[in-house]
């Protein structure tokens, strides 16, 4: 394998991690929201 | 207690998605500063290129690792939740770094050492402190009751920080193939300035990632109360 091939699997290997786990941050404060409100809208209702 | 009084949602403090943006935006530039414009290194050709992602990535390990520590400290003397947070938050991102760290230094070492992987100090004690914190996480994950949680994980926090001065320290101790640190003085400007521009992109990106973290470890609180209070009202708990 050429020199670069290894450049760019570590570049490319930095950009995915830091995109999923901003994905993943994302998602999980959108599930807590959810769940939060979904509570709140429970009670409520009873 | 009303529905009415239910405890409120916290807010994102309003810093926080401009600095996002920003940090990405330094981000993408030092990135390319580092990938199109240094030129190749005389012994490792474009492989030095690495060197922008593996050392920011391992250097701000260190320091979410710091926070860690002090956040834990502070978590036993003062007693607020709020230590504990920002304690798990930057063990978060720095477990994510240390992995990054292992796994570039492993792309690395195959075209220029000739293993993905050697049993070398350096290596062996940052795999050994990815382990303490991938531990410090699961403790979390796995205690129920938030004051033990807060307090066992505080004791890890603190007891796996002494892991980081060895891993520092190591290619100094003893004899190892990782090449010692460098310095200014002893890398080129333009190699030294890519290095810098990638570190202050990486610890920008792990602010705003740790801020992402400790505002989802305020939500989850939040959940957890908002369950309490539903669980001793009587009412149904959509969960």
């Amino acid at each position: 394998m050429s020199e670069w091939t290894y450049v760019n699997a570590a570049y490319a290997l930095t950009w995915i991690t830091f995109a999923v786990y901003a994905v993943s941050l994302h998602r999980r404060r959108r599930r807590a929201e959810s769940q939060a409100a979904e509570i709140t809208t429970g009670r409520k209702r009873s | 207690m009303s529905s009415t009084e239910t405890a409120a949602l916290p807010v994102r403090p309003r810093w926080h998605r401009p600095f996002g943006t920003v940090a990405l935006l330094f981000f993408i530039a030092a990135q390319a500063f580092g990938y199109f414009a240094t030129a190749p290194e005389r012994d490792m050709g474009n492989l030095q290129k690495i060197m922008y992602v593996h050392v920011p990535a391992a250097w701000i390990a260190f320091i979410a690792f710091t926070v860690v520590f002090g956040a834990s400290v502070l978590y036993l003397w003062k007693r607020h939740e709020k230590y504990d947070h920002a304690a798990a938050s930057a063990a978060e991102v720095g477990t994510v770094l240390t992995g990054l760290t292992l796994a570039l230094g492993s792309i690395w070492g195959r075209p220029t050492w000739g293993v993905w992987w050697t049993w070398d100090p350096r290596l062996t004690t940052t795999a050994i402190l990815f382990l303490i914190y991938l531990s410090y996480l699961s403790l979390r994950a796995f205690t129920e009751d938030e004051e033990r949680r807060a307090r066992w994980s505080a004791a890890v926090g603190i007891l796996g920080f002494l892991n980081v001065p060895i891993v520092y320290m190591s290619v100094r101790w003893w004899r190892t193939i990782h090449q010692v640190q460098s310095t200014p003085g002893t890398v080129d400007s333009d190699y030294a300035l890519a290095l810098r521009l990638n570190a202050f992109a990486f610890l920008f990106l792990f602010i705003y990632f740790v801020a992402s973290r400790y505002h989802l470890a305020r939500l989850e609180r939040t959940l957890e109360a908002r369950r309490e209070e539903a669980a001793l009202a009587g009412g149904p708990i959509h969960v």
